[in-house]
């Protein structure tokens, strides 16, 4: 049971607080409810750009990192297609240096040429790094718009081209901090070895000055129903064959999603998972198989993919795959087999809360989707499912109809 | 209520280091057991460290394929059956091989310890090493091997260890597509029997394993189960013919990847903590004066950084960014000039002092709470050092000055001794 504190500022800002005594450092995360679904499609990846400018200075401090690091302190951020998160650990002792750091960043970013200018060459690296200069790499560039028709998970968060990125004007800059950025759409966690009093108070001084503002109100149009088989097919310069397969899935916040999420664990996670002993082990098709959910705020995806060995072909592959999705959807799993991934979320649950930061990290998130005490009723929603709530969830989702498949072609 | 945003709040410095008390004791054959109890959760990992590493391994493949085989059956158990039990019990068994030991490590629930570990008794001293177990293993990482061989990054790092140790020896990273080939069921059988023994053998406990666990440990690992003694690990040859420049050609690559570096030595050397700061300082954290010249001034890469490598014979100072093939000479030019600086300049107090408290930081982070404190213990066994270890580091972290920095940036940072391999276009 992890224990929580929290307050609501008048400004807006939400305060959670857990104490953790066992370390002698605390955490300060600050959750902005932005992500590359607020983009506009034409400025696309600016989400991302907008969490490396914040790093660039802000209205009355000329440097973030080296104040931070002055008092042992480190910090690193995400962007995701939902939320972009800033964090950091400092010594406990040095709570406020945190404090003082983050809310002068979300006070008013130093909106400046040099850092825009800068920072514009550094993502665009970034892009090529991790999207173009390595095998499989553009996997993301090809399947959201595959998927995605209309909602704006159809670009990945890097972006969808990097024109966009090398276009961003210092006006994009501005306007989109001042419609995303306030302290009425972020979430502040704070872990460790704190008094929650004394957060509080901190809280108050430091955020509590920073005007409520306006947010833009943008209708983000939802994903018409998928009505028809889809497939796309590329070859690359790849040692090896891969196949990825998606399917549309509930919201985070749905109540099937738990049940969903044991769907995925049925078939790979572990090394006994199906996925794992029938493609790997027993026929030898695959040299690595996955499935996984986005688990994002928005209607997500359910993903099954493998990389294939040399002489299989990429037809006997997704046969094979096809096998297990329909052992799913025509036959309830025994008892064993569920109690098995219950057991495994269970310690894996206990696993994550041994990290203070990430304890700081998941209460923002619950918080922003609802409340932050429902971090404590997990392990019961994933132990209620039932195998007809699973066998439901596949039967909804495996159909062809809701499926895009990329086949992934080596040229070697 | 007026504050003022411009001026840092009040902060401490960190003035003293407590690593986690660590027991130590022999299991009744020998085995060595070192104890770090602490942790709020009823969770335990326990680290096996079995001296079959890859130094002494006499051929490429065998130590990290013995060492994922050892799960995937034994004389009571088949591969899946052993997977099943262990997931159904909601535990983790990894496997790595490293450079003189092979791993093999339980992370589990407290309470199901005694489950766990029976499985992983008879994993470690009842493996088949069926055939078929084998070849899946080595067509996996053949397949990962080939993508590996496709990332700049890879190619870069291979031919700089290489050139350093040469093909024969494992430090070097050597591997041929003939290596898959050579290795036989009939390698990986003696090898298990020949070093995965109780002689040689750490145990590394850190989290709650419970007030029965050196009993439990003693019923499953206690006896005389070997008398082989531990293979040797010898050190690699002194290398005459180490190149300066070296050109790995990759002309599909979008961007070129840089390592530049330099032969050092392993953490025993009276030097090797004030380098471990001067690294720092170049490019060893985020607030580094090559992360700040080449990304943030600059904009040239998306991410620059330099680290010390240690073995237990010898290692090395490396700096790695990839760049788009026009401003590669730029971006070495550079660097070289930060390298230079080091020599020429002392570095102000401002920037030593930042320097100073973010690795005293960084020191407390990596030592809050028993797992991370393992993981940074088990590196130390490796290479045969002591806990101690950490304390000195600490104490030179607190006292260390620019002059000193200085006089060593002179006698490691000289130009001609720096290696730099450039793989790309």
């Amino acid at each position: 049971m992890i224990n929580i504190e929290k307050r609501t500022l008048s400004n807006g800002l939400r305060v959670v607080v857990h104490v953790d005594k066992s370390t002698p450092l605390a955490a300060v995360n600050v959750l902005y409810n932005v992500g590359s679904k607020n983009e506009n499609p034409n400025k696309t990846g600016f989400a991302h750009l907008f969490e490396h400018l914040m790093f660039g200075g802000s209205k009355n401090i000329p440097s973030y990192d080296a104040p931070l690091q002055m008092v042992g302190g480190d910090n690193n951020a995400w962007t995701s297609c939902d939320i972009t998160n800033y964090y950091l650990t400092l010594p406990a002792t040095n709570l406020e240096t945190g404090f003082w750091l983050e809310s002068d960043r979300m006070l008013e970013l130093d909106f400046s040429e040099q850092s825009l200018e800068v920072q514009r060459k550094v993502v665009i690296e970034e892009f090529k790094q991790r999207y173009l200069n390595q095998p499989y790499g553009d996997i993301p560039l090809l399947l959201s718009p595959l998927a995605y028709k209309v909602h704006p998970y159809m670009w990945p968060t890097i972006g969808k081209d990097i024109a966009h990125i090398e276009n961003a004007t210092l006006d994009d800059v501005k306007s989109f901090f001042y419609s995303h950025y306030a302290p009425n759409n972020a979430v502040l966690s704070v872990s460790g070895n704190v008094d929650p009093a004394k957060v509080f108070q901190l809280a108050e001084k430091w955020f509590g000055p920073i005007p409520h503002r306006q947010l833009e109100e943008h209708q983000i149009q939802a994903e018409p129903k998928q009505t028809e088989k889809r497939q796309l097919e590329v070859e690359r310069n790849v040692p090896a064959d891969m196949i990825h397969k998606v399917f549309h899935i509930g919201a985070r916040m749905d109540d099937d999603f738990y049940a969903v999420d044991l769907l995925s664990d049925i078939l790979s996670n572990g090394p006994s998972a199906r996925m794992n002993q029938s493609l790997v082990k027993e026929q030898q098709l695959f040299s690595e198989v996955n499935a996984y959910i986005s688990g994002d705020h928005h209607p997500g995806l359910f993903t099954v993919t493998g990389r294939i060995l040399p002489g299989v072909g990429m037809e006997k592959a997704e046969k094979a795959i096809q096998v297990e999705l329909d052992r799913m959807t025509s036959k309830v799993v025994n008892d064993y087999e569920l109690q098995k991934v219950k057991n495994k979320i269970e310690s894996s649950l206990v696993f994550s809360e041994i990290s203070f930061l990430n304890k700081a990290m998941n209460l923002a998130s619950f918080e922003l989707l609802g409340k932050a005490e429902n971090i404590n009723s997990e392990v019961d929603k994933y132990q209620a499912v039932s195998a007809q709530d699973i066998l439901n969830s596949a039967q909804k989702t495996f159909t062809a109809n809701n499926s895009s498949t990329l086949y992934y072609r080596s040229s070697k | 209520m007026n504050i003022n945003r411009t001026t840092a709040p009040e902060f401490k410095n960190i003035d003293s280091f407590e690593l986690l008390p660590i027991e130590t004791y022999e299991l009744n054959n020998g085995i060595k057991v070192h104890l770090m109890q602490a942790g709020s959760q009823e969770v335990a990992k326990l680290d096996f460290l079995f001296p079959a590493g890859s130094v002494q391994a006499s051929q490429p493949l065998l130590a990290s394929i013995t060492n994922k085989a050892l799960s995937e059956g034994t004389v009571s158990m088949s591969g899946a059956e052993i997977s099943e039990k262990i997931d159904f019990y909601g535990a983790f068994i990894g496997q790595q091989a490293s450079f003189h030991h092979s791993v093999v490590t339980l992370v589990a629930l407290t309470h199901f310890l005694p489950e766990t570990l029976k499985i992983l008794e008879d994993i470690i001293k009842n493996p088949v090493f069926e055939q078929k177990e084998i070849d899946t293993l080595l067509n996996k990482r053949k397949q990962e091997y080939l993508i590996e061989s496709d990332k700049v990054k890879t190619l870069a790092t291979r031919a700089f260890t290489q050139n350093l140790y040469g093909k024969e020896h494992p430090y070097g990273n050597y591997l041929t597509m003939d290596d898959f080939e050579k290795l036989t069921r009939e390698d990986v059988i003696n090898f298990h029997k020949q070093a995965y023994i109780p002689s040689g053998t750490h145990i590394i406990i850190s989290g709650q394993p419970g007030s029965n666990i050196k009993e439990l440990l003693n019923t499953h690992f206690g006896q005389h189960w070997s008398d082989e003694q531990p293979l040797k690990d010898p050190q690699p040859q002194n290398k005459e013919d180490v190149l300066r420049n070296i050109f790995v050609e990759k002309n599909d690559a979008l961007q070129s990847s840089i390592k530049i570096g330099i032969p050092l030595f392993s953490k025993e050397h009276p030097d090797f903590h004030g380098m471990q700061i001067l690294n720092a300082v170049l490019g060893g954290f985020f607030g580094s004066r090559l992360m700040t010249k080449i990304r943030e001034e600059k904009g040239l890469t998306y991410g620059i950084s330099s680290f010390i490598m240690t073995y237990k014979f010898g290692g090395f100072l490396v700096i790695g960014s990839d760049v788009k093939a026009e401003n590669r000479e730029l971006a070495v030019k550079e660097i070289f000039n930060e390298i230079k600086k080091l020599r020429d300049e002392r570095i102000g107090n401002e920037e030593l002092a930042l320097v100073r408290n973010f690795l005293l930081g960084d020191m407390i982070r990596n030592f809050d709470g028993p797992f991370a404190t393992s993981d940074n213990y088990r590196g130390l066994i490796d290479e045969s050092l002591s806990p101690a270890y950490f304390n000195e580091f600490f104490d030179v972290l607190t006292s260390i000055t620019a002059e000193e920095l200085q006089n060593l940036a002179q006698k490691y940072f000289q130009e001609t001794d720096f290696i730099t391999v450039i793989a790309g276009k």
